[in-house]
């Protein structure tokens, strides 16, 4: 079995062309814009909104009648859907998920629930359709301010801006291909979600910034430079995958595994959203940023090797600069004839 | 070792842990530590040991109004009669306004105010000012009353706190939610009953209707009492209570009472019973100058006198909100409400205890397969470790109720933690043994990148700190303190030894 340490070795990020490493991303990146904008306008929102944001009402029923009997018996509430749960200690029963009513509504459908089935019931959770639209308007707005403010930071740190809009770009493909992917297991949005979307930027940027600072402040070969951020970041993202996955397991799995032992939503939304980030996130870093990160260097040292070549009897002023731009102009050469040689083999 | 340990870096480590130990485990005002369980004293929220949770909204608008030729009292009192809300007029950045205090639309509002040739006030941007909300008074005294009145079920704890401007949340560790529905929603039955036989003591607060009721008689209900003062009333005599006036015919009521069963002559036997939905709130004898007043005419004016100092005022307080029906002052709607049950709520705390240890497992697992030396795996798990109780230590010692999204967020914390601790192990080894100054290069290339990770995500949780509506707030608050405690105390007691031990 070949070490991580083997495996990075290989990797050689110079053998493979720019636009294939950004244009995979990309491609997915946009395949989810699509699918996000597909659900936007035949749903009127980008991904499927949970409870706490269209208000709505749960009700636990512990009546053992068929789905049939309990749609017909409440036909004039706006019932969504019907579920059987099972609890410890043999309480089960069905749970009734309900959409946004009004006060009067609410009241009849306990009058309802009570004539109908006797008072062997529970409304666990319960909210106003008005405080839902609130909760959505903050959260977006958090969502929005959080991604700003991160955008600003980034550009502080680098203050340039290639690699600061690399960093951006991968922050927001992230989210956007997380929150495709929520739709796709029917993952609706919840406060959960939010708060793990939101983490994702923290964690988004974690690799990200590593990279960059690595590329752009390091010494040596690129390939070098990729390889020792990748040694550290791969092991970045898979000890957070890791921590999240335990979160995961214990919230999802567990359940599965140990009948009565119940699915702890809150952890779910949080862990399942941030372990399709962090799956992402491993690609949009060390394929599109790496691959922009590569387009810049190389471009910046074509630059500077042709201002050096121009300048070149004249640059008395610092000899440190000199011999970098030596040696960059080197390796920009360097990386040249590999272009050369690849086209002549096409 | 010894030098290791004298690292200023290190010591702060060492010592805060032992603090965050200490606050945890040492019995204390926080709580019985060691004594209560391996959770000492940390405290739980309801969705971990069950409970419900509801969000009330408080209706009501503020509005400046323009009415030319009409006085302050004026159009209080129009306003008053023509919305059918008590009406409070308020100083509000120099302009004076009026709370009215009933959900009532602009259009509405304005259709009333044309009567009187009158109209909203606009402000000096030309925009109308009409709020919908309350003033921080009402909120707070609404809040109050909520809470006095949700004690007296006797519960566990309840705990209130207002969100938003008209919001307040409430939150009721072993309460079925129909019941805190109920409470909130309707006012209480206030009756006054006389003590008949048995002797001075008898009857004590908190007895219920049932274990008095052959021993005393009815005297009014809560409709006789006309006012009650807001404020607690001072004696003379220096002893704190409440202030009420009956009505002609709740007066005549007490003193025909008072005369039929004896009190006027032995007031010492004869204590005068107050019950709130038939459980007893006060419970004292009359005052002799007041009985011997009762014998000759009905009194109007009375004073329940609740003794000396804070404790007395307290009891005041508490007994003008029971006097008053636990009326609330303003219309209320239930928004949300939440409940999870005591056997859920176990569960949820298992879960958690157990997604905590597997993350740290899972993660120290990775991290010997990465370096294959226990040099480093083990200060990095053992700082990790440090983390999650240092950040316990911290909501035991500001007596926050850990939930399930500050469990999410201590994981997250693990998370974010175990990545730091990566980029300065390897920025610690990429050059092997090297001089301290090299080292110390490298160390800080590393805190560069953990210094600007760091902020971008603490910004993000401070936006979600900041939604109003704070339900996961413990989330952002956890992260937040997590990844102080990680960039400031742990990071570089880390750096530290990992020096000393390479």
């Amino acid at each position: 079995m070949l070490s991580m340490d083997e495996i990075i070795e290989k990797i050689d990020v110079t053998r493979y062309s720019v636009t294939k490493m950004v244009l995979v991303p990309i491609v997915i990146f946009l395949i989810a814009i699509s699918a996000l904008g597909y659900m936007h306008f035949s749903t009127g929102s980008p991904v499927k909104l949970g409870m706490d944001f269209t208000g709505g009402t749960v009700v636990k029923l512990k009546v053992v009648e068929s789905e049939d009997v309990i749609r017909e018996k409440l036909a004039q509430f706006p019932l969504e859907s019907v579920s059987k749960f099972e609890e410890e200690g043999g309480v089960s029963g069905v749970m009734l998920m309900f959409g946004p009513m009004s006060k009067e509504e609410k009241e009849r459908l306990n009058e309802t629930l009570h004539r109908e089935f006797g008072g062997a019931f529970e409304i666990p959770s319960d909210i106003s359709g008005v405080v839902g639209e609130r909760y959505l308007e903050q959260a977006v707005n958090a969502v929005l301010i959080a991604f700003l403010a991160m955008a600003f930071v980034v550009f502080i740190v680098f203050r340039t801006p290639v690699p600061s809009v690399a960093v951006i770009l991968s922050a927001l493909s992230d989210i956007v291909i997380a929150t495709a992917c929520m739709n796709l297991v029917s993952i609706e949005l919840s406060l959960g979600t939010v708060a793990a979307l939101l983490m994702l930027i923290g964690y988004s940027v974690d690799s990200d910034i590593l990279l960059t600072m690595k590329v752009i402040r390091g010494r040596g070969e690129l390939n070098d430079r990729v390889r020792s951020a990748m040694k550290t970041g791969l092991t970045m993202t898979s000890t957070t995958i890791g921590a999240v996955f335990a979160m995961f397991f214990v919230s999802t799995l567990l359940p599965l595994l140990w009948r009565g032992f119940p699915t702890i939503e809150m952890l779910r939304d949080i862990s399942v959203v941030l372990l399709f980030g962090l799956t992402v996130d491993l690609m949009n870093t060390w394929m599109m940023n790496a691959g922009i990160l590569r387009w810049y260097i190389m471009r910046i040292e074509t630059k500077k090797a042709a201002k050096y070549m121009a300048s070149a009897p004249a640059a008395t002023s610092s000899a440190l600069s000199g011999h970098t731009a030596g040696s960059t102009a080197q390796s920009a050469g360097r990386q040249k004839n590999v272009k050369r040689r690849k086209k002549r083999r096409r | 070792m010894a030098s290791l340990l004298r690292d200023v870096r290190v010591v702060i480590f060492v010592s805060l842990l032992a603090a965050a130990l200490v606050v945890i485990y040492m019995p204390s005002p926080l709580g019985p530590g060691i004594l209560g369980g391996p959770s000492g004293n940390l405290k739980f929220g309801l969705d971990l040991v069950g409970g419900s949770r509801l969000q009330v909204e408080l209706k009501g608008v503020i509005v400046k109004v323009d009415a030319p030729g009409m006085n302050e009292s004026q159009i209080r009192n129009f306003l008053q009669n023509r919305t059918g809300a008590e009406v409070i007029p308020v100083r509000y950045k120099g302009e004076i306004m009026y709370e009215i205090r009933k959900d009532i639309t602009k259009e509405q509002l304005e259709e009333i105010l044309k009567e009187k040739n009158a109209s909203i006030g606009l402000d000096r941007q030309g925009k109308p000012l009409f709020f919908k909300g309350l003033t921080r008074e009402t909120v707070e005294e609404t809040r109050k009353i909520m809470e006095t009145k949700l004690n007296m079920l006797g519960l566990k704890s309840v705990v209130t706190r207002t969100v938003a401007d008209n919001i307040i949340m409430i939150d009721l560790a072993g309460v079925p939610i129909d019941e805190a529905r109920r409470i909130i929603g309707t006012p209480g039955k206030f009756e006054i009953r006389m003590q008949t036989v048995g002797d001075k003591g008898d009857i004590s607060e908190g007895q219920m209707l049932s274990e008095i009721k052959n021993m005393t008689v009815h005297v009014l209900y809560g409709e006789d009492i006309v006012y009650v003062d807001p404020m607690p009333h001072r004696g003379e005599n220096g002893k704190w209570g409440a202030s009420f006036k009956l009505s002609d015919d709740g007066a005549d009521k007490l003193r025909n009472a008072a005369i039929k069963y004896g009190a006027v002559e032995n007031p010492d036997n004869h204590e005068l019973v107050m019950l709130l939905d038939d459980i007893v709130i006060y419970s004292a004898p009359l005052k002799p100058t007041a009985a011997s007043s009762l014998s000759s005419k009905p009194l109007k004016e009375w004073i329940a006198e609740t003794g000396f100092g804070e404790e007395g005022k307290k009891k005041a307080e508490e007994l003008i909100i029971h006097l008053r029906a636990g009326v609330l002052p303003v219309p209320v709607e239930i928004l949300a409400s939440g409940e999870v049950t005591p056997p859920l709520g176990e569960k949820f705390r298992e879960g958690s205890v157990i997604a905590l240890i597997l993350a740290l497992i899972v993660v120290g697992v990775m991290i010997m397969i990465r370096y294959k030396d226990v040099r480093v795996v083990m200060p990095l798990v053992l700082t990790l470790l440090s983390e999650v109780i240092m950040m316990l230590g911290f909501a035991a010692a500001i007596g926050w109720q850990l939930d399930l999204p500050s469990i999410a967020g201590i994981i997250t914390v693990i998370g974010t933690g175990v990545d730091q601790l990566v980029m300065i192990t390897d920025e610690a080894m990429a050059g092997g043994k090297t001089s301290g100054r090299v080292y110390y290069r490298r160390v800080s290339f590393a805190y560069s990148i953990i210094f600007a990770s760091v902020v971008t995500t603490i910004v993000a949780m401070l936006t979600l700190a900041s939604m109003a509506l704070g339900v996961l707030r413990g989330f952002a608050i956890v992260t937040i303190v997590g990844l102080l405690i990680g960039i400031l105390v742990t990071r570089p007691a880390y750096a530290k030894t990992l020096e000393y031990l390479l």
